[in-house]
């Protein structure tokens, strides 16, 4: 049986994930923390708690990295401090831990040789210069690149995936290892924390549901990509033992949506149309970030859940949860 | 929606046709309105889509013996050319074709027949006679990749062909008639590859609009085989040249390795006399292949050919068998670096040796047994995925990529860059 390691598997992603694998006959190692505050689930609370090969080790991956030798076939490493924009702003050394988290990784992932290792970056790695209001444009993956003049990434959380990207190059040419990264845009789903703005903004405005007038965080002109997470894992799935050797792939949609935008999805699938307005004293973060999607087309990858239906989805989730 | 599906012959003895009838099938799913133009009677399609409109043009295929009239009419065969007018007339609006096979009868005409059309033209690349004259980007006299431009002088002049090099003039012609179609249709051409190492091979030329998708497999048995408690390794595929079956029988008789080959082709009689030790029957049904497959310690796939994707490789790979691949097959690279198989240089009888000398290790066997099953769970899309793709294709929703944005987003690398890795 295929034996697949999965660090951070109790986080949003990392539970789809692992039910995927599982799903697919993988027998599946979950190492998480559960760390307050990163939106990390018990197994038992999952939204489909695991069934068949699945063990848990509750401990920080540094230390299961030092202690273990096992080898695994597939390595999904997510293990990551991270959490909503606060925490990215506020919070910034905390967030640097994830330079050593990535290091460990890579050190043992050099002394066990799994088969792969696929380690998620996020599109934070990308220079915020080109997220600018002045000059944006979609964002793709050759402008991350370690043989020129590099930009600057998005607060520490970015340096720390830039660094983990530097990594895993050098252990795929230095070490002869397999690795891939993927560089995830705005994923959201259902059952994810509610302090990242999807749900965040669904669970408020059901709340204010009625209201003349709602808010949304900094300008509400800032656009993310916004990409379901079921979405995610099957581009994930789909492309981690096709792309090249040290290739990285965004994964994201190439639709950008402003949060007045998506506040107003919102609110119209909630059956009313308030007068929507930012909120200047809110943290903003980059104002225009949306994935270039021709790499991803190339490996004939199409998002099947639209925004609409995302939404649909989620005040679904959060009106039963109410219930 | 309107969907033309188009191929050489209806009944699948090979993969290409196999894919043709499984996308027939996905359009009728679907409900697209259905159409197929194919060369030979058309029995294979009209016995399974009793619903679909089928124009058969009642010929032979090259491979079934060649005849003088052929060298004309399978360069440009008018009966096909007239066919596939006729059924785009009668389709006007909202209309696809898929192109698979049409080297073997219908010949390039058909695509001057789409050239005057404006529906959105499809063609899955199963081999490369998109681009190269001989199909297969092989020197066939030397045994190793071309490196010539296709259509090139170099091109003309090589005598790469595996007959002879009069014929490799007659397959120059027609490759030049194909490309007559003009430049402003092949790039709206949207090229469906079979694996992403294909794009460099077919890109030189006018072809511009790219998408991989690659062809759904089935293991090749129920269980996971433990290979490393079988002995004896198994090839299955073409009994011919470019496919690597001498280089295979060389190595067979160096090491003494008994081995089971199953396929015919022109090269059978000659490998069955070649290897008196080895257990080669010719075609084998599906339950036969499988039951040689459970017993099985390793897979060969010894193409001397830039194998696009090796379906039988994929099918052995997803039940646990490791693959012993020649530097050349485009999945040599995936398969070494998922530790799922090792690879020999290809055409290098006694670099295959070296390595199936090192496959008596029952702990190597293992590892990569091991690599293999887990590499085979997401080699190859499942069939309900596929074909949700494939319509998905038809109707717009998943785009092909221009060649140049794809160069600049991910700097895929050059052909040669492909043809170097994966060499031991």
């Amino acid at each position: 049986m295929a034996r697949a390691l999965v660090t951070g598997g109790a986080g949003f992603v990392g539970r789809h994930l692992c039910g995927k694998l599982i799903s697919e006959g993988v027998d599946v190692v979950c190492v998480d923390k559960l760390a307050r505050g990163t939106g990390a689930m018990r197994p038992a609370e999952w939204p489909n708690p695991p069934k068949g090969s699945f063990s848990l080790i509750e401990e920080d991956c540094r230390r299961y990295f030092d202690r273990a030798d096992d080898r695994f076939d597939m390595v999904f490493h997510l293990a990551a401090m991270v959490g909503g924009r606060v925490m990215l702003e506020t919070q910034t050394l905390l967030v640097a831990e994830d330079l050593a988290v990535d290091t460990d990784m890579w050190r043992w992932a050099a002394r066990t040789r799994p088969g792969s290792v696929v380690y998620f970056s996020s599109s934070a790695a990308y220079p915020v210069s080109l997220q600018r209001p002045e000059a944006y444009r979609k964002l793709s993956e050759d402008m991350i690149g370690f043989e020129a003049s590099i930009g600057v990434p998005d607060l520490s959380y970015g340096w720390a995936k830039l660094s983990g990207e530097y990594l895993m190059k050098l252990y795929v040419e230095n070490y002869g290892g397999r690795a891939v990264a993927y560089r995830p845009f705005s994923g959201y789903g259902e059952d994810q924390d509610l302090s990242y703005p999807f749900p965040a903004i669904c669970r408020r405005l059901l709340d204010e549901r009625g209201a003349q007038e709602v808010f949304v965080w900094g300008s509400g002109r800032q656009c993310r990509d916004f990409i379901h997470i079921s979405d995610c894992i099957d581009f994930v799935w789909r492309t981690f033992t096709r792309l090249q050797n040290g290739a990285c792939l965004n994964i994201s949609t190439g639709v950008a949506t402003s949060f007045i935008e998506l506040a107003g999805l919102v609110s119209r699938g909630i059956g009313w149309e308030p007068k929507i307005s930012g909120l200047s004293d809110k943290p903003e973060g980059v104002f225009y970030r949306c994935g270039d999607t021709a790499l991803q087309a190339s490996y004939g990858l199409s998002p099947r859940v639209d925004l609409k239906a995302g939404v649909a989805l989620t005040l679904d989730h959060l009106r039963s949860r109410v219930h | 929606m309107r969907l033309i599906v188009v191929n050489d012959v209806s009944e699948a003895l090979g993969g290409a046709t196999k894919v043709a009838l499984q996308c027939i099938e996905a359009g009728v799913a679907a409900e697209f309105d259905c159409a197929v133009l194919v060369g030979d009677d058309g029995a294979g399609i009209r016995s399974r889509f009793p619903g679909v409109k089928v124009e058969a043009l009642g010929e032979r295929p090259l491979r079934d013996g060649v005849s003088f009239p052929n060298l004309f009419d399978r360069n440009f065969n008018l009966r096909a050319y007239r066919a596939l007018r006729r059924l785009l007339e009668t389709r006007s609006d909202a209309t696809v074709v898929h192109v698979h096979g049409w080297s073997q009868i219908l010949s390039p005409s058909i695509f001057h027949a789409l050239a005057r059309s404006k529906a959105k033209v499809i063609v899955t690349a199963h081999d490369f006679f998109l681009s190269c004259p001989n199909g297969a980007y092989v020197h066939y006299g030397k045994g190793e990749v071309c490196t010539e431009k296709p259509l090139s002088a170099g091109c003309l002049v090589s005598a790469c062909d595996k007959r002879n090099h009069l014929h490799k003039l007659w397959r120059f012609a027609r490759a030049m008639t194909q490309t007559a179609a003009g430049e402003a249709f092949w790039s709206r051409v949207g090229v469906i590859l079979a694996h992403e190492g294909m794009e460099p091979y077919l890109s030189e030329g006018p072809l511009r609009n790219f998408l991989t998708l690659r062809t759904p497999s089935t293991p090749l048995t129920q269980s996971a085989v433990e290979a490393w408690k079988n002995s004896r390794p198994m090839f299955l595929g073409r009994m011919s040249v470019e496919k690597g079956v001498r280089t295979l029988a060389e190595a067979l008789n160096v090491t003494g390795k008994a081995a089971t080959l199953i396929g015919r082709g022109p090269l059978l009689k000659e490998i069955q006399r070649a290897l008196p030790h080895c257990h080669v029957p010719g075609w084998l049904d599906d339950d036969e292949v499988a039951a040689v497959a459970s017993r099985a310690r390793y897979f060969f796939m010894p193409s001397r050919m830039p194998e696009p994707y090796g379906l039988v490789a994929a099918e052995a790979l997803m039940c646990g068998i490791p693959v012993i691949a020649s530097s050349n097959a485009l999945i040599a690279t995936e398969i070494e670096q998922h530790q799922a198989g090792l690879v020999f240089e290809s055409g290098n009888a006694r670099s295959l040796a070296d390595i199936m000398a090192l496959m008596e290790s029952d702990a190597l066997v293992r590892h990569l047994s091991r690599g293999a099953f887990a590499y085979g769970k997401n080699v190859a899309p499942s069939r309900d995925e596929w074909r949700q793709q494939i319509v998905d294709i038809y109707s717009g929703r998943l785009k092909f990529v221009t060649r140049d944005k794809l160069k600049e987003t991910m700097g895929r690398p050059a052909r040669q860059e492909f043809e170097m890795a994966g060499r031991i």
